[in-house]
Parts: C-alpha cells; sequence; structure tokens
C-alpha cells in the first residue's frame, strides 16, 4: 500500500506536460503484464497437452493373475467400476478344459461356491491391475446327486463357456450383478482381464484454459488500465473539469482566510471554529486524498476552510441534493448569518471570476460536491463562520490589548 | 556453485510439477457399494423364470409326445413326477393322454419370491388351454443352488376362482412358511384340516372353516356313489386323506394372506362283499391296473395337489381352496 502510494507520488509530482509513460505504467506493463502473459501461456499449454496427448485414455484395461482355485468372484461393483460396460476375459491355464463366467446376483453366486473356496476380485489397485484375495465361501458344499453343470443353471442371468478361455460383455448398472469364474478343475491358475470403455473421462484441460484464460485478462487489464494513473482512471469519469479546478482554487483561498483569521485574532469563537471545521472536515478526509494532491498540502483548519469557500449559492448550482440535519441547527451561526456577512461569499466569487484553476486536478469535480455534503452537514455555515472570524479579529485588532486574556487562548 | 544448484533444483521441481499436472488418469475408482436393495431382488428376473419354465415344459412336453417318462426327474419333481408318470401310463395304455396333462405355455402371471436361501419356490399361473379348461398354477421349486428349478406341482384352478394379489415379479414377493402365523390357521393346520375335510365331508369339525369348493363338491359325489354301490353288494369302501406336511409350499400374498400348494395322498380301500370282485373305478384306475387280477379288495392310491388360500386371522373370512388335482398312481389289488 505504501509502495503504492509512493508511486502515486512520485507521478503526481511530475510535471503534467511530460508525455512519456510514468514510472508505475512502466512497471505493469514491463513486468506485471509479461508475467501474467506467461502464466497465460503456460496454462494454455498444459490445457492442451491435457487436452491432447496427456488426455486420460477412454480404454481401460486391468489384470489379474490368479492361481490355485477353480472359482473367481468378482465383489458388487467390480463390474461397473469404471462403466457399466464390461469386457470380462478369463484365460486359463489349460487350454483343454473348459473355462466358464457367469453372470448373476450376489446371492446365486455365493449359494453356488457355498463351502468352496475361492478368489475376490475387490477391485483395482492401479489403472492397469485388478486386486484380489482369497476367501472362503461360508456353509456346506451343496455340491450333491442332480446337480447340473455349471452352465446349465437357471441362476444366472448370462453364461458363457470357452475352452481354456472366455470372453463375456456384461452391463452392471446398479451393482447387482457379479461375474463368477468357473475354471474347470480345482487348484488352476488363470489371468483375469477387465476391460472398460470409459464415456467420459475426466476433463484435466478445462481447468488450466480457465486458469489461462483469467490470466490473459489481467495481462490486458495490467497492461491497459492498472497501468494508468489513478486520476487519470478516475478523471475519465469526471464531466467538469473546469469548475472543479476554480472551486478548489476557492477552497485554498478561504482556507488561507480562516488560518489568517483564526491566528490573527486568537479568540475563543476562533479556536472553537477551527476545532469545529476540523471535525466536520475528519469524515470525509478519505475522499480528499486526492484534493490535496492537487492542492498542495493543507491544514485540517484549512481544509474545513475550503468547504467553508462554498456558498449557497455554488451549493444551489451543484444538482447534488442537500442534506440538513435539523438537529444541528446552530443558533449562534445563525445569530451570525442573520447580522450579515457579505465577505464570505467575496473571496470564493473573486476566485471564481478569476478564473484560477489548477489543470490536472481532476478530483475537484468530485470535490465540489464532497463539500456541498460537508458544508451541509457541518453545524454552521463556515462561509458564515470564515467571515465572521475575519470580521472578528479585524474588530479585536483595532481595539486596544485590554483583552490579552482571551487572545491568549 | 549456488546459483548452479539452484537452478539444477528449480529445473528438477518444474519437471516433476510438470508431470504432475499431466498425464493423469485421475483417482481410481472404487466399487460402489452395492444398492441396499441388491439383497432383496426377485430370486428370478421375469426372463429367467421364462426361459426355466420353457425348458421344463419342452422336456415335459417331449414326454407327452413320446410318451415316455425318460429323464422327468430332471424337470419335474415331488407329486407332478408322480401325477405325470401315472398319466404317461395311462396315456400308453388308452393310447391318448389326458387333457388334463395340457400345460399352456403362456402365463398370466408369475410370482418371484426375493427369498436368499434354498429351496426357493415359484408360482407361475398359466393361461386357460386351447380347449378352455381352467388355468393352471405351477409351482417350480429349486431345492440346492447346485440344482435347476423343477416343476413340482400343477393345479387346475377351480372357474371363477378370485387368486390373492402379489407383488409383480419385478419387485418380488416373499415365501413363507409352513408355520407362519397372523393367519386364520397355519399352513400346516390348514393342509391337515382340508384333509380332515376331503375324508370326512361335512362331517369334519373343520368343514365350517373352508369355502365349499369343486374338489371337496366330487369327491363327496364320488364316495357317494361308490358307497351306494359298495353298499347294494354288501361292500365297504373307505378313503384316507394324508397330508404331507414336510413338503408344504407356501408364498405371502400382499394382502397378507398365503397361497399354500400342498399334496395330499389319499388311499382308496374298497371292497367288494357277496365274494365279488372289487375292480378299477375309472379308466385310468383301469389302465394302471392293467392286467392285474382282481380280488375283493382293490387299493388305490391317489396324489392330490390342492391350493389354499389361508386369508389373514384378521379378516374373518374362510379358508379357500383355489384349485386341485387328482390322479391315482397306482392300483393293486388287496
Amino acid at each position: 500500500m505504501s509502495g503504492a502510494m509512493t508511486v502515486e507520488e512520485l507521478e503526481h509530482e511530475e510535471p503534467q506536460a511530460q508525455t512519456g509513460p510514468t514510472r508505475h505504467a512502466k512497471i505493469m506493463r514491463g513486468v506485471v503484464t509479461p508475467v501474467f502473459g506467461l502464466i497465460a501461456v503456460a496454462c494454455i499449454v498444459l490445457g492442451v497437452l491435457n487436452a491432447t496427448i496427456w488426455r486420460p485414455s477412454t480404454d481401460i484395461t486391468a489384470n489379474a493373475e490368479v492361481s490355485g482355485t477353480r472359482y473367481i468372484v468378482t465383489d458388487p461393483g467390480v463390474l461397473g467400476l469404471v462403466d457399466d460396460r464390461v469386457s470380462l476375459s478369463v484365460d486359463g491355464a489349460d487350454d483343454a478344459v473348459s473355462v466358464c463366467v457367469a453372470v448373476g446376483s450376489a446371492k446365486d453366486v455365493t449359494g453356488w461356491v457355498s463351502g468352496n473356496p475361492y478368489v475376490r476380485v475387490t477391485g483395482m489397485s492401479d489403472w492397469t491391475a485388478l486386486s484380489t484375495s482369497r476367501a472362503a465361501a461360508q456353509g456346506e458344499s451343496l455340491a450333491g446327486e442332480g446337480d447340473v453343470a455349471f452352465a446349465d443353471s437357471d441362476m444366472w442371468t448370462s453364461v458363457q463357456c470357452g475352452d481354456g478361455a472366455v470372453s463375456v460383455d456384461v452391463t452392471d448398472e446398479d451393482s447387482s450383478q457379479v461375474a463368477l469364474v468357473d475354471l474347470g478343475a480345482d487348484d488352476a491358475d488363470a489371468d483375469v482381464s477387465m476391460h472398460w470403455i470409459r464415456q467420459s473421462v475426466p476433463d484435466f484441460a478445462m481447468p488450466f484454459y480457465f486458469a489461462g484464460g483469467i490470466c490473459v485478462v489481467l495481462a490486458v487489464l495490467s497492461a491497459t488500465v492498472f497501468a494508468m494513473s489513478p486520476q487519470r482512471r478516475r478523471k475519465r469519469a469526471a464531466v467538469a473539469g473546469a469548475a472543479g479546478g476554480a472551486d478548489g482554487t476557492a477552497e485554498s483561498a478561504v482556507a488561507e482566510a480562516a488560518v489568517e483569521g483564526a491566528e490573527g485574532a486568537g479568540t475563543v469563537g476562533a479556536a472553537a471554529g477551527a476545532g469545529t471545521a476540523a471535525v466536520a472536515a475528519a469524515r470525509p478526509r478519505r475522499r480528499r486524498r486526492h484534493a490535496r494532491h492537487g492542492g498542495g498540502q493543507a491544514t485540517p483548519a484549512a481544509e474545513s476552510a475550503e468547504s467553508a469557500s462554498e456558498t449557497p449559492d455554488e451549493r444551489a448550482g451543484t444538482s447534488s441534493p442537500l442534506i440538513i440535519d435539523p438537529a444541528a441547527r446552530n443558533l449562534v451561526a445563525d445569530q451570525a448569518a442573520r447580522s450579515g456577512a457579505p465577505a464570505a461569499d467575496e473571496p470564493a466569487d473573486i476566485f471564481a471570476a478569476a478564473g484560477v484553476t489548477t489543470p490536472g486536478d481532476s478530483p475537484a469535480g468530485t470535490d465540489s460536491a464532497d463539500d456541498v455534503a460537508e458544508a451541509s452537514t457541518s453545524v454552521i455555515s463556515q462561509d458564515e463562520l470564515a467571515a465572521y472570524f475575519a470580521r472578528f479579529a479585524q474588530e479585536s485588532a483595532e481595539s486596544a490589548a485590554g483583552d490579552g486574556t482571551k487572545e491568549e487562548e | 556453485m549456488r546459483t548452479r544448484a539452484t537452478r539444477i533444483a528449480a529445473a528438477a521441481l518444474a519437471v516433476a510439477l510438470a508431470c504432475g499436472l499431466g498425464a493423469c488418469e485421475g483417482q481410481v475408482p472404487e466399487p460402489q457399494a452395492a444398492a441396499s436393495n441388491v439383497d432383496v431382488l426377485p430370486d428370478l428376473t421375469e426372463d429367467q423364470e421364462q426361459r426355466m419354465r420353457s425348458a421344463i415344459l419342452d422336456a415335459y412336453n417331449q414326454s407327452i409326445a413320446d410318451l415316455s417318462a425318460d429323464g422327468l426327474s430332471s424337470v419335474l419333481t415331488g407329486p407332478m413326477l408322480d401325477v405325470h408318470t401315472s398319466r404317461i401310463t395311462v396315456a400308453r395304455s388308452t393310447g391318448a393322454m389326458d387333457p388334463l396333462a395340457t400345460i399352456p405355455g403362456e402365463i398370466e402371471q408369475t410370482v418371484i419370491p426375493t427369498d436368499s436361501g434354498w429351496p426357493r419356490v415359484v408360482y407361475s399361473i398359466t393361461t386357460t388351454t386351447e380347449d378352455q379348461q381352467s388355468m393352471r398354477l405351477l409351482v417350480f421349486t429349486q431345492d440346492s443352488p447346485r440344482q435347476n428349478y423343477k416343476l413340482w406341482g400343477v393345479v387346475r384352478l377351480f372357474p371363477g376362482t378370485e387368486l390373492p394379489s402379489f407383488t409383480i415379479p419385478s419387485i418380488g414377493s416373499s415365501m413363507g412358511t409352513a408355520g407362519d402365523e397372523g393367519l386364520v390357521a397355519t399352513p400346516q393346520e390348514a393342509v391337515e384340516r382340508y384333509a380332515d375335510v376331503l375324508q370326512n365331508g361335512a362331517n369334519s369339525e373343520y368343514a365350517g372353516q373352508f369355502a365349499d369348493d369343486s374338489l371337496r363338491q366330487y369327491l363327496t359325489t364320488l364316495s357317494q356313489t361308490v358307497q351306494e354301490g359298495m353298499e347294494r353288494n354288501n361292500g365297504t369302501q373307505q378313503q384316507t386323506f394324508t397330508p404331507v406336511t414336510d413338503t408344504i409350499k407356501v408364498m405371502r400374498s400382499s394382502d397378507g394372506g398365503d397361497l399354500v400348494v400342498a399334496q395330499i395322498n389319499s388311499d382308496w380301500t374298497r371292497a367288494a362283499g357277496d365274494g365279488r370282485q372289487s375292480l378299477p373305478a375309472s379308466d385310468a384306475e383301469q389302465a394302471l391296473f392293467g392286467d392285474g387280477t382282481a380280488t375283493s379288495t382293490m387299493h388305490v392310491t391317489y396324489v392330490n395337489v390342492v391350493a389354499l388360500y389361508i386369508p389373514p386371522a384378521d379378516s374373518g373370512e374362510q379358508i379357500v381352496a383355489v384349485g386341485a388335482e387328482r390322479q391315482p398312481i397306482s392300483v393293486e389289488a388287496l
């Protein structure tokens, strides 16, 4: 923050006539923009790579070597692990033995293998390997007289057999189906392979594209909008620069008058008035930052006097609504107004008429609006108070020094 | 030197990051937990039931065409095996298969349970036959997972009978047991009482618990007719009904009742008086008796398969026999 302020202030001190890019613009365009640009290019390149040569493959094939068993059972959900449709291939060690693959419900498969050891296919250990484990089915073997051949059971949704090897296509949409492989002989060895074609692969490219797009936008902004000085950015929104300049000049002039009045008279009223003005100026302080840049250094009292320079006529000329706080009505100010203080209007009118403006003081237009709000919300009319102080100081100077006690204050 | 090391480290880090950003297949998927309703899926899909039934009926119809009971034990079991074997024997003798043996290939409804264990039962209700015989209730059983479904019993539904409603086969029904509570009577009690009613007719103490039905009427009429004939010759006749309670098939209906199919064997002993011979009472009995030598006493064994609907206890309704089948399976002269 402090760095940015420094840059702004430095820019501000540069002569307005200078036409070359500011240091701020150089930093933004020479450093920040290329950084964003590089990141954007990197993101887009990575995105393209992820969409092409690094794109996740749609064909997934996982294998497992199984040995020393007759039955192989897939866990529920394994058939549909990658996609609903799977091609299950079993290649037995002995080509002379018929290998069968049946698909059925888990409870039917459990019933068939009851009392027999089997190998579970529990899932995928990685994208190319099936994980397996050995298990023993509960219960007693229900094999007996009158049993049907594995392939002839009514329980299977589908069954397929082959000599030594078999491959079946299975659709398992709700994890309700499991596959049971009968290798045809006890303690047989086989290679089980499951092949899925992924319908949807994870899209790793889009996040890169998105990040790259953001970096492109940031790079463009850094080279254009962010490279501009804040004053220029805001000045584009200002409509009447000349009027604002006159207003700002009047502010500083009246502020000086107020300071002089306070110092010269040194009355209680002056001190109180300065304090009140300082309080009144404290609220819109944040938005007055650029006014200081344009009008030079000003004390809080001077700032308060700035707002005091605005006459009701000027305020009437603005389009901003007046905010009047009836609860903060100050009878002293009212009295002062009734007593007549034409001097308050004079400086503003004079300076305005002289046309003394500060070119490039862009926030002046907005300041006038601020001042309207400031003046209308202050306890007493600032111009009236300043005029009162000036007149009071003048009268005090002419009078005898007998009122020294008050002057000391 | 330090700068060079820093550069190398930076380059290595960049390469590592680039590798990490690329060539990624995504996270290895974990098997999705099976849906909670997997365990209560029907034992068969309708397609499986159709395949199973067609296979059985193909073999059944082939046996009718061939008038051969060879290999029937692989598709028929229980009372149906006895009944059909008897019919084939009769058909060989008479030259024509009993029209009652016809089983339509189309079904009106199937009732498939969701039970996990064995034995399992499936009910299928056929359409009427081409000659407008009443619908058949087919009862298939699977005794073990290593065996296939077999046709255990066929019941001809009584005309005008209204079957209880069952859950659709894609959801599945539930099998009951012979000891189901909450009914007018447990299935076993109902079968035993019905056997008593068949034997004693209106004199049975349970007669009031059962609605009148065609089987009871037929047996009452038959018994009276035979009794009258035997009495004219000073003979006697007695028929005893014995339920086979360990093979009762029970399926719970959606209204809380049970549809029970049970085998009730009956032994009919007819003793002729006045030195006369007791002869077979029907063509079927004659065919089964064949060339046997008649004596004064004839013992005929019948297999009856009955279907009873047992309503819930709080329904206040009677037990209804919805269908039956009856076939003599052996005739012998004592």
